[in-house]
């Protein structure tokens, strides 16, 4: 298991958001995906310790991404970013081994309590 | 949490999001079941939702959510999509648009609520007939079904585990007398599983797992006040608990909690080789669970249930798993669930997007991590400056290098070449960084003639390339406007109506063309049409009305000078101010903001055929390369871009027509203009020395530009003139030379009459 947390999610802004509530929490963000295929591609070469996984992302969909991820490592730990709305998703995801959700819009200290327990 | 810093970066994003939309709803209008099409707008709509929210822009937030609604319904296949709809759906980008707008300039969405446009989206759902369920109850119907059939087959069928309670009341033993004592300790109002009532096959199962050292704890789960999704937040508790047991039962039903149909807190009854404290620590370390507290399950009466349980022993057991199970299998009710109901967005979302983006589109190999960069424009503009004072100071170590030293150190000069390919390569780096594609002007192209379309009750179609063509930022934001009049002006005045196209036997709808490519130095942007071409006659007629020429001049004018009128101030033909164009505001306003880019138009028509509007625009404006030349005794800057050839041309050559110098060169007459009359300054120059003519071009016009002499090329940096010195005609700007010198630069363009 790497070091270090990788950000998913198709909107540079949110990754920009995450990203500040981590760095500013003393989280180390080691690499930024925009899609589920570079968000799979990120996690086999990064190794990170966390991931945090946007739903719904064009080229490869969040929970795709999540089963790819789980396949190549079975102890990834990943957080989903979900709407409100999206429950029977989470659900979806977190049978497929997600370990945690967040719901946007972010609270600073949800994402950070998540990512402190999944961490753990 | 403060969101100010990020306002940029979320402009620019909803920005790119909604230019996404407008196309993307475009094409949707086009062909209402493209999935892909259909996806990428909900996630684009999702997106700006998501990012609304988390600004606190909570006006936008509700409006995406509503857009996000209708088309998650398209998605499905409740809705089809028309042509209402998609009016609807570009009001509401338009009034997004207007919340982005406002946000940029006081950073806070205002307060137009658009109740109007929520209503009309809300009329859209609705409209779908009623019968359509929310597709998660849709899903939920299905379920109870499920979950007798599980109690069924475990044990004697009577026993609903959860809901069946009254049926059972008789039998059942409460837990809650039992556990008094060892709740003791905690706030017995908390310990809410005590509440459950164990029906017999569970406490059977119970009674039997107590013998293989099992224990069975009670425990009621706390999720915070403040928990989104709360279900899923359940599922995850479920999840840790079973990785220490099983759950056997829990109120509300599992069903009820993936529906979400539970307040707070839930409880379940589990059996676990596990010491409890390990359990409700597993529980607590869930995020946004606010507490858990558990206790042992003890029955008082071990009486005729037990019996009951040991004659059925293996009934019984068999019944304990199942029910287990049962609650396990809430994962795969949500399964079921996603492949049917609700979940039949996301398969189709699926097989949409697969089918759509062929896999081999980018390789899996190893991406690169932020590939780009926001920059704000005025990072780049002090950056541009920089290279330009390196330029400058370049320029003059040149200078010092042909005076002082005189090419005497070898090294010097070598040194001083690769100082110039070095700052030459840094200009044009810097240079490309800014450029953008004009792409971000143009997508909103199509919307605006589909609306013009109906709004003058034309048919028409626009056909666009080189939407990849790059150009500086700088000039790209401004290019949009003028495109937009010349496209208004296309559709308005250029394109026929049916019936007269019909006559000329003319397609029905109409065409107008927008192309965009690159030509040297220059970029082209030509708007084109197939409509009716500027009728000459009409434009002189105007003109003459207006009094703005005589019947003499319209007379002698040729039809390019004819064409020229329709660029001045306040002309328009249109014979009736129509809501598109002929607002007065006319083509003037197009070519005054092309030139201030240092641009030009020119057009060509042929009446009944159509007419081509052309604009030339120079690739960047801060630096450019000229050729140096001296009138007067003073030194000026002319634009290489426009100077054709040099000629060195006898005097005896020129010639007078009607009353202008000219010169014939290779076929063509060539006007001839005098730069020291234009400037007013003495030649220096002998009356009968050969003359020295920079041919100057301008669309197919000439004209020749008579120097005192030339310096040679230069690449300069443009510095404008400020604001004391007025606007004159023919200098565009100045320049620092090498040796500190200013000069300035002539705009041949204004040359060219």
């Amino acid at each position: 298991m790497g070091k270090g947390i990788l950000i998913v999610d198709d909107a540079a802004f949110m990754r920009m958001v995450i990203r500040g509530i981590l760095e500013k929490n003393g989280y180390e963000v080691i690499g930024e995906a925009k899609d589920g295929k570079e968000a799979v591609a990120l996690f086999c070469d990064l190794k990170p310790a966390l991931v945090l996984l946007d739903i719904t992302m064009p080229e490869m969909d969040g929970i795709e991404a999540l089963k790819k991820m789980i396949a190549e490592d079975a102890d990834a730990k990943i957080i989903m970013c979900s709407a409100l709305g999206q429950s029977s998703m989470v659900i979806e995801a977190i049978q497929a081994g997600a370990k945690d959700y967040i719901v946007k819009p972010f609270q600073p200290d949800r994402v950070l309590e998540a990512v402190k327990k999944v961490m753990k | 949490m403060d969101v100010s810093q990020y306002l940029e970066i979320f402009i620019d994003e909803a920005k790119e999001h909604l230019e996404n939309l407008n196309t993307q709803i475009m094409n949707l209008e086009q062909d209402g079941e493209n999935m892909d099409t259909i996806n990428e707008i909900f996630r684009a709509a999702h997106s700006l939702k998501g990012m609304s929210g988390t600004m606190g822009f909570k006006r936008m937030q509700t409006l995406t959510h509503d857009m996000e609604n209708v088309f998650s319904k398209v998605r499905d296949g409740n809705i089809k999509v028309d042509s209402d709809m998609v009016d609807v759906l570009f009001q509401c980008l338009d009034a997004l648009e207007a919340y982005v707008a406002i946000i940029q300039e006081t950073a806070d969405e205002g307060d137009n609520d658009n109740a109007n446009l929520i209503k009309a989206l809300n009329d859209i759902l609705n409209s779908e007939g009623a019968g359509q369920e929310d597709s998660e109850e849709g899903a939920s119907a299905q379920k109870p079904d499920g979950e007798t059939n599980i109690t069924g087959e475990g044990g004697d069928g009577k026993a609903n585990a959860n809901s069946g309670a009254d049926s059972n009341a008789g039998q059942n033993n409460s837990a809650k007398d039992q556990a008094n004592a060892d709740a003791g300790s905690s706030a017995p109002d908390k310990h809410k599983w005590k509440q459950i009532k164990i029906g017999n096959v569970e406490r059977s199962a119970i009674e039997d797992a107590e013998k293989e050292e099992l224990h069975a704890y009670g425990i009621s789960i706390y999720v915070q006040e403040s928990c989104l999704l709360k279900a899923a937040r359940a599922f995850l508790v479920f999840r840790a608990i079973e990785e220490l047991g099983e759950v056997i039962l829990s109120v509300p039903s599992v069903q009820d909690i993936e529906d979400e149909r539970f307040d707070r807190d839930f409880s379940v009854i589990i059996l676990t080789d596990q010491p409890l404290e390990k359990v409700v620590d597993a529980v607590k370390n869930v995020s946004e669970i606010e507490d858990a507290v558990g206790g042992k399950v003890v029955f008082e009466n071990p009486s005729e249930v037990s019996k009951a349980g040991d004659a059925s022993n293996t009934g019984a057991s068999s019944g304990d798993s199942k029910a287990g199970a049962g609650a396990a299998s809430g994962a795969d009710g949500a399964n079921a669930k996603a492949q049917s109901g609700a979940g039949k967005t996301a398969a189709v979302g699926k097989t949409g997007q697969g089918a759509g983006k062929p896999e081999g589109k980018k390789a899996m190999g190893k991406p690169v991590v932020n590939r780009t960069v926001r920059v704000d424009i005025e990072k780049l503009d002090s950056l541009m400056n920089l290279v330009s004072e390196l330029i400058i100071s370049k320029n003059s170590l040149v200078s010092v290098a042909e005076t002082e030293i005189g090419g005497g150190s070898l090294a010097f000069n070598e040194q001083i070449e690769y100082l110039e390919s070095v700052t030459t390569s840094l200009h044009e780096s810097v240079m490309k960084v800014r450029m953008v594609p004009i792409e971000s002007v143009v997508t909103k192209f199509p919307r605006m003639i589909r609306d013009l379309s109906k709004k003058l009750d034309k048919k028409m179609e626009l056909y666009m390339t080189g939407e990849d063509t790059e150009l500086d930022r700088t000039v790209v934001d401004e290019i949009g406007d003028p495109l937009m009049h010349l496209l208004r002006n296309s559709a308005d005045h250029g394109l026929e109506s049916a019936e007269v196209r019909a006559k000329r036997g003319k397609p029905e709808v109409g065409s107008i063309f927008l192309d965009a490519y690159q030509d040297g130095n220059n970029v082209i942007i030509e708007v084109r049409d197939d409509g009716n071409g500027i009728d000459v006659e009409a434009v002189k007629a105007k003109a003459i009305e207006k009094g703005k020429i005589t019947e003499e001049q319209a007379e002698a004018m040729s039809e390019k000078e004819a064409i020229d009128l329709l660029f001045q101030p306040s002309f328009s033909t249109a014979k009736q101010v129509s809501d598109v164009s002929g607002r007065g505001v006319g083509l003037d306003v197009v070519k005054s903001k092309i030139e201030s880019l240092s641009g030009e138009v020119e057009v060509r028509t042929k009446l009944g055929e159509g007419s081509t509007f052309t604009i030339r625009l120079p690739l960047t404006l801060a630096i450019i390369q000229t050729l140096m030349v001296i009138v007067g005794g003073e030194k000026y800057a002319i634009s290489l871009g426009s100077i054709q050839t040099i000629e060195s041309i006898p005097v005896e050559d020129v010639k007078t027509v009607q009353g202008r110098e000219v010169i014939y060169l290779r076929g063509n007459v060539i006007p001839l203009v005098r730069l020291t009359k234009e400037l007013e300054v003495e030649s220096m120059n002998a009356p009968d020395a050969d003359l020295l003519v920079l041919i100057a071009k301008k669309g197919d016009r000439f004209a020749g530009i008579v120097v005192d002499e030339l310096i040679g090329q230069m690449e300069i940096v443009i510095k404008n003139m400020g604001k004391f010195i007025g606007k004159s005609r023919l200098i565009s700007g100045a320049t620092i030379l090498g040796n500190g010198e200013v000069a300035l630069i002539l705009d041949a363009n204004a040359l060219i009459q």
